[in-house]
Formats: structure tokens, C-alpha cells, sequence
């Protein structure tokens, strides 16, 4: 049924210079206080850190500022925005179950939701980065880096809160910029 | 027929004149190519979210709100089932047996739902219902952190109940709510290939919270009336997804109103696009999704091949 389009070049509409290929999104996992991760291009695979410096609200978003690495190059103040997250499923952290309220009907919880609530997955934005100092000739002016968190330490666990209660507070039904205030303060007590 | 893996399919491309599908705008998952293909019927089968995912990324000048979505009511009504509210009890009469792994054997039951069938099994506080799967015997897993205690009692008493368990899990209608949504992500959040993903609104309201208090109730009930000793009852309902029979967001319906496909699950707005999986489902009812999907398939199927026939499509 399906029949692929021929689309032969014509003499007057001859081929422009090979666009060079742009990365969209990459993959990491957190790691200690930043994010590790591999890509891929042209048959190379690279590995990479994100190291975030300190972190900010900037138009109602979160923000992390730090090191972009492949080996030993590097791109400094890379700007990482936080444009959405996903919820984490299975086992609470045990910092969050501390705190849980009990709903005042009696009626079961739903799990890992609410006050029980926490991140599992961060997705940033980040500003353009120069690939060439990165030794890449790949398009990186609008690269998104996806975080997943499974926190294995204790700085990876206290990570995982604070950015759940900043999701909540910056990116839930009614956010707060003020409210975040403390919260900013103890990541950047961390970072 | 030719069969092209590595394929995502980035939107529906529509024919200006006519408003409907003349073919996809395709990546290659490997090369990152663009590639366009072409075809008489466009039939969308990536399950639950990820059609509902490309109708809604497909937006022309004819369909600016995304493909077949005219009603206003793609994305919307999504449901899953909710599990979670359980309980463990054990027989008098087989503990201390010699343990065995009876992993694997037919000891699976399901009780059917019981709830509002009709006027005598009403349920004041909630509507539909839910049913049970069940299961009995040991495993390899001797469920240790269930019991209580320490040291050599502590193993003994595992030891004598191990052989004698008895579960029941909840599998639950969640009802199908208008609010409970998804849309392509306001932030701008992309896959790996440049193409807009989801952001998904969906949480639980009382009538599943009634549900889940009346099926731990009845765990009890009924474990106990089989002679059963109880262990543990209760829990946490699961979160939406965690069951991953995500259904609804391309809902069928007799009225384009209303509702995306229609009972051949054809798109009221575009005639020669069909969905053909979970996003076609009306309500999630209690029960696991598959059979239901494949049946409505194959009856589209056929109706694509006579109306294809007729020359119609």
C-alpha cells in the first residue's frame, strides 16, 4: 500500500551544502552532584558531564549554571533550564515518606503521588553550546539533556528532594517563586 | 508489502485541497534521514499515548488543533486500571507442609467484578467496580518480610507459613474524566529525534478512592470466610501508568461532537485515518485491554477492506 516518494534533484534546484546534523536530546543519570551521560554521532560515542556551579529562578523556571565536559574539554557557563519533569514511580524516598500528611477522609493514597510525590525524570534545556570546543562538528544550539535520578548516596537522595519540592513549588498548579527561595539556597549549599 | 523498521513517524502529511492523509513524514531512528512516505489509508497503531501523540503533532492549515480533532476531545478521558489494594493470608491446614517450588503451577483465580452489575449489587459510594486476581502456593520467594519476629523462632515461623499463602490483588475501573488529559509538552520538552512529547494530567478522584476502600474491605471478607488467617491487607493505590493499561484519548462515539473515531474506528474529521489500539476505548471497564483491542481491530480491518473494495477509501 505504501509507496516511498522519489524525489529525484532537478539541474535547477541543485543540492545546497550537506546540512550538518543537529543533536536533539541526550541522556544522562545523576551522579554525585551533576549529571552523566553518552551520545552519539557519526559513529562516535561521547561521554559527557554536566556539572552545575549554582542554581537560580530565572521567568519562573529553575536554572542550573555550570560545566559542560566531553574529556578534557570543556564549555563553562552552560545555562540548563528546567522545562519539565516526570514523576517517580515504586519506592518513596524515605526523606519524603517522613514528611507525609495523612489524607483527613481515610480513603486509600494513590502511591507516589501528592505528598508523597517525587521526581524520577528532569528535562533541561540548555543554552546554545559552540560544539567546535567541544572538538564536534554537530549542531548544538538547542540541545535538551534528559535526567534520570536513582540516587545511590546520600548527596544523590537529598538531591532528589530538593529538586522534587522545587518542581512542585515552580512547575506545580499554583507556583511560587518565593517559596523556592529556601529551597535554592540549600542546592547551591551543594553545589 | 515492505515492512520499514527504524522508522519514526514524525507527523501525517494532508492533502491541502482535500483535507485528508495523503501519507507521514517519517526519521529514520539510526540515520537521522527524513523521509516521506505515501499511502491511500493511514492506519495508527503505536499504542494509547503514542497515537494520540502523532494526531495531536500532525497540525495543518485543515486541522490546527492536531489531526481528528475537530471535538475538541482528543487527548482527553485517559484512564487506567489501579491495582495495588491487596492481602496476604495463610491456611492452618497447609502450613508445615514439605516445601516445594510450586512457582509456575495453575493456582491463579480471578474473581470477576461484583460490584454495581445491577440494582441489588448498587454500591452507594461508588460507580463500576473492580475484580480480583488471586493466587496461592509457595514460590521461590518465601515472603520472610511479611512475618514478624527474630532469630530461630523467627525462621521456624516462616518456615511452617511459607507453605500456605494466599494472595488477592485488586484490578479496578477507573472512571473515564474529561480532566484527566494529555497535550503535546507547553514547555517545549522533545525526544531524541526532535519531536514534541507528551505532558500527561491524570490523577485518581473518590469514586476510585471509595472503590479501593470496598475491595480491601472485601479482601478481608473474603479471606477470612475461606478460613484463611490474615497477614497484611491494604496499601497504596498505583499511580496512573503503573498498571500500563493506559487506554482512552482518541475515544469513539456515535457523535464527532464528542468524541475522535467512530464505531469503525475511522476519524470522524479525516475518512481515510484509523486508530486502531487502546486510544479507541470509551471507558477501561476491570479487565486487561489486549482482546478487546485485537477484536476491534480486526472488525476496522475488515471494514477498511470492503470500503476499499467499494472504492470509498
Amino acid at each position: 500500500m505504501f509507496v516511498q516518494d522519489n524525489k529525484q534533484p532537478s539541474a535547477k534546484d541543485a543540492p545546497g551544502p550537506k546540512p550538518t546534523a543537529k543533536l536533539y536530546s541526550i541522556f544522562a543519570l545523576q551522579r554525585d552532584k551533576g549529571f552523566t551521560g553518552e551520545f552519539e554521532t557519526s559513529k562516535s560515542k561521547h561521554q559527557f558531564t554536566f556539572a552545575p556551579a549554582s542554581a537560580r529562578v530565572e521567568n519562573g523556571k529553575l536554572q542550573l549554571l555550570g560545566t559542560f565536559r566531553i574529556g578534557t574539554r570543556k564549555v563553562e557557563n552552560v545555562a540548563a533550564t528546567m522545562i519539565s519533569v516526570q514523576g517517580g514511580l515504586g519506592a518513596v524516598p524515605t526523606l519524603i515518606t517522613e514528611r507525609r500528611l495523612k489524607m483527613p477522609s481515610g480513603l486509600p493514597l494513590t502511591e507516589a503521588t501528592g505528598d508523597q510525590g517525587f521526581v524520577g525524570a528532569l528535562y533541561f534545556q540548555l543554552s546554545p553550546i559552540k560544539a567546535s570546543a567541544l572538538g564536534l562538528t554537530i549542531e548544538m544550539s538547542k540541545v535538551q539533556l534528559n535526567v534520570r535520578l536513582f540516587p545511590t548516596n546520600q548527596v544523590e537522595r537529598e538531591l532528589q528532594v530538593l529538586l522534587s519540592d522545587v518542581a512542585a513549588t515552580l512547575y506545580g498548579e499554583t507556583p511560587d517563586a518565593n517559596a523556592a527561595t529556601p529551597l535554592l539556597a540549600s542546592l547551591n549549599q551543594i553545589f | 508489502m515492505t515492512l520499514r523498521p527504524n522508522s519514526v513517524v514524525r507527523h501525517i502529511n494532508v492533502d491541502p485541497k482535500t483535507g485528508n492523509a495523503k501519507g507521514v513524514a517519517v526519521v529514520d531512528r539510526v540515520t537521522f534521514q527524513e523521509l516521506e512516505y505515501q499511502g491511500k489509508v493511514i492506519i495508527v497503531a503505536g499504542s494509547t499515548l503514542e497515537s494520540t501523540r502523532l494526531l495531536l503533532n500532525s497540525k495543518s492549515r485543515q486541522h490546527p488543533n492536531g489531526l481528528g480533532n475537530s471535538s475538541g476531545a482528543l487527548g482527553h478521558y485517559l484512564v487506567d486500571h489501579f491495582g495495588g489494594i491487596s492481602g496476604m493470608g495463610v491456611f492452618h491446614t497447609l502450613a508445615g507442609r514439605e516445601p516445594v517450588n510450586e512457582d509456575g503451577k495453575a493456582a491463579g483465580l480471578f474473581i470477576p467484578r461484583f460490584r454495581n452489575l445491577d440494582a441489588k449489587t448498587k454500591h452507594p459510594k461508588f460507580l463500576r467496580g473492580y475484580g480480583f486476581e488471586c493466587s496461592a502456593g509457595m514460590g521461590r520467594n518465601p515472603g520472610a518480610n511479611r512475618f514478624p519476629g527474630f532469630g530461630k523462632e523467627f525462621k521456624d515461623s516462616v518456615r511452617k507459613w511459607s507453605t500456605a499463602p494466599v494472595y488477592m490483588t485488586t484490578r479496578a475501573n477507573m472512571l473515564s474524566r474529561f480532566e484527566n488529559f494529555v497535550e503535546i509538552d507547553p514547555g517545549g520538552t522533545v525526544d531524541a529525534w526532535g519531536i514534541p512529547v507528551l505532558k500527561i494530567h491524570i490523577q485518581h478522584s473518590d469514586n476510585e478512592r471509595e472503590m479501593a476502600k470496598d475491595a480491601a474491605e472485601c479482601i478481608e471478607e473474603t479471606l477470612k470466610s475461606a478460613g484463611a488467617e490474615i497477614i497484611s491487607v491494604g496499601g497504596n493505590m498505583t499511580a496512573p501508568g503503573k498498571i500500563i493499561h493506559e487506554l482512552g484519548t482518541a475515544r469513539m462515539g456515535n457523535d464527532k461532537k464528542t468524541s475522535v473515531l467512530n464505531k469503525w474506528n475511522q476519524t470522524h474529521d479525516v475518512k481515510n485515518v484509523f486508530v486502531t489500539d487502546g486510544a479507541a476505548f470509551v471507558g477501561a471497564a476491570n479487565q486487561n485491554p489486549t482482546i478487546t483491542i485485537m477484536a476491534l481491530t480486526m472488525r476496522a480491518c475488515d471494514y477498511i477492506a470492503d470500503e476499499m473494495k467499494r472504492g470509498n477509501l
